[in-house]
């Protein structure tokens, strides 16, 4: 492997890494706030204090670590599964006229898929919500959203590297 | 002067503390010398338990048979038991036995009823004749979830008739134990015939479900009237952490998910307050969790050390631990029989003052359960069944907060 080679993969692992981490940060925001936002429903008068200490708390349990069943593990697992199948789609795409318009969409749509997939497949296995910031529809969507903005900043600092090199 | 009176002070200090290390040894001795006797065994997960008049036991599997069991073990198979929804935790769940059984013959049982979408925790009546329940009779239902876990379920009448059923919340459903207006995370009141109590907590709060008596619980599957206070205790599992046995009082909010020492799963909070004010400590919690199942406070001659202490079924840490209750305080722990390897479900205080526990995955094996009996061995070092118990007196600031 030459040298142009090895920077672009190590950029390439680089921009994962920082797209994997932000997305789970923003995913961890949303859990925290879905949850939060349910016990004041129910009466629980909750401070931004309280909110900004519940949020850290949650960035530290469910970080990524060598276990694999945590939330932020799981991300990182789904990306490393999905980013690839979106950069072959994308090869793909780009080589058809016709089917160009949709190589910006496709590692927003690989991290959306990624967690919709992974709370999917907990929900199969436990049959409850293993990540109870994900109930409900809105729920569950905001983590997607999560996802896609993860899968959108790895887009851009890819391209800005590709620019680059 | 002074002197004298120091010394007389570390005089009682000596004193106080002989006594009290006797007595701790009296109790680890006891628990030693358990003798243990499987009463009845391959049962497929045993949930519930309950004494007939003649000692003959009614027990529940909860794949949905129930069995009435006599004392040498053999097993009658109930017929006309309502089929119930059995899956995860669901299935036939407890079984009690009306305070006027010898005149009525009615037992109620508890069940998860319904379909996956849709199903609920539901108290069902019959009368017992011979071995067929006849007269089959729906008396109450929770209100539906989707899931099949945390149903509570488990029944105990109160001094004055009533039914004290609990009810779980659904897990998904968390935040609901703090709505008045859904019968999830509660533990509710009834007649025996399903009616409501009149003198019910929230029958004059508008909106609120009359048979609610304390709200804010989340699996509450433990639940037993001290026959000689008519003090309500109730055991629920918390999440990764915060189990807990409370104190119930008519009214009260237990504080789950806006009150708990627990976090979620995932290891994120389940709320930012471990208290909250105006909702209820719980009069023991664990953290880390050990799955507590039911309980019962020991009254009887057998155990005489043991007189008002509360007996907890572990089933997450597989034993039967005993809380020492002094003044209504939590003073010490005990854990008991650590070495059968099966999980405790149910506790209870046999009419001869043995403890009966039901056990369930006896080291991993499929329908292993077992009613076990547990009684004084009258000499332990002669006597071969009895089971040498693993006893560990816990200090109570290493288990439990207040």
């Amino acid at each position: 492997m030459d040298a142009d080679r090895m920077r672009l993969l190590l950029r390439a692992l680089m921009a994962f890494v920082l797209a994997a981490i932000a997305a789970y940060v923003i995913a961890t925001l949303f859990f925290t706030s879905a949850n939060l936002i349910r016990l004041s429903a129910v009466g629980a008068e909750i401070t931004v204090a309280d909110a900004v200490r519940t949020f850290l708390f949650d960035v530290r349990g469910m970080a990524p670590s060598l276990l694999w069943t945590q939330y932020g593990s799981l991300i990182f697992i789904g990306f490393a599964i999905a980013f690839p199948v979106a950069a072959v789609l994308r090869r793909f795409s780009m080589r058809s006229e016709a089917a160009r318009w949709i190589a910006p969409t496709l590692y927003p749509l690989a991290g959306a898929t990624a967690i919709a997939l992974i709370l999917i497949l907990s929900y199969q296995t436990y049959e409850v919500f293993a990540f109870a910031g994900a109930r409900g529809v809105l729920g569950s969507l905001a983590q997607c959203l999560a996802g896609a903005v993860g899968g959108y900043l790895f887009q851009i600092m890819l391209a800005r590297k590709e620019v680059r090199s | 002067m002074v002197p004298q009176r120091v010394c007389q002070a570390f005089i009682v200090a000596c004193c106080i503390g002989l006594v009290g290390s006797q007595a701790a040894s009296a109790d680890q001795s006891l628990a030693a010398s358990l003798r243990v006797e499987v009463v009845a065994d391959q049962l497929d997960t045993p949930w519930g338990l309950a004494f007939l008049p003649d000692g003959r036991m009614l027990v529940t599997e909860r794949t949905g048979a129930l069995y009435l069991i006599d004392d040498r073990g053999q097993r009658t198979l109930i017929k006309n038991v309502p089929p119930a929804f059995v899956k995860l935790q669901g299935g036939l769940l407890d079984v009690v036995l009306h305070p006027a059984f010898e005149t009525n013959s009615m037992i109620y049982l508890s069940l998860a009823h319904g379909r996956q979408k849709h199903n609920t925790t539901r108290v069902v009546r019959a009368v017992l004749e011979g071995d067929t329940l006849t007269n089959v009779e729906v008396i109450f239902d929770s209100t539906p979830k989707g899931t099949s876990v945390h149903y509570g379920g488990r029944l105990a009448f109160l001094p004055d008739g009533t039914l004290l059923v609990t009810i779980g919340e659904g897990a998904d459903y968390r935040e609901q134990a703090q709505r008045l207006d859904v019968v999830l995370g509660k533990i509710v009141r009834i007649n025996d015939d399903g009616t409501i109590p009149e003198d019910n907590p929230f029958l004059s709060t508008p909106g609120a479900h009359p048979a609610i008596w304390s709200y804010g619980h989340r699996n509450p599957q433990g639940l037993h009237v001290d026959p000689q206070t008519g003090r309500v205790y109730a055991a629920e599992h918390g999440p990764k952490g915060g189990d807990e046995v409370n104190v119930i009082e008519p009214g009260a909010n237990y504080g789950w998910p806006i009150a708990t020492h627990g976090i979620d799963y995932s290891g994120a909070r389940i709320s930012p307050f471990e208290t909250y004010p105006g909702m209820q400590e719980p009069l023991v919690y664990w953290t880390p969790s050990i799955g507590p199942g039911g309980i019962a406070v020991y009254r009887g001659a057998m155990f005489a050390e043991w007189d008002g202490d509360l007996l907890v079924a572990v089933l997450g840490h597989r034993h039967l631990r005993r809380v020492d209750l002094e003044d209504g305080r939590d003073v010490g722990q005990e854990i008991l029989l650590q070495d059968r390897g099966a999980r405790f479900r149910e506790v209870e205080i046999g009419p001869d003052g043995a403890i009966y526990a039901v056990v369930e995955s006896v080291n991993e094996r499929e329908k292993s359960g077992q009613i076990l009996r547990i009684s004084r061995a009258l000499s332990p070092a002669s006597d071969g069944d009895s089971s040498p118990s693993e006893s560990e007196a816990l200090s109570q600031a290493s288990v439990s907060g207040p």
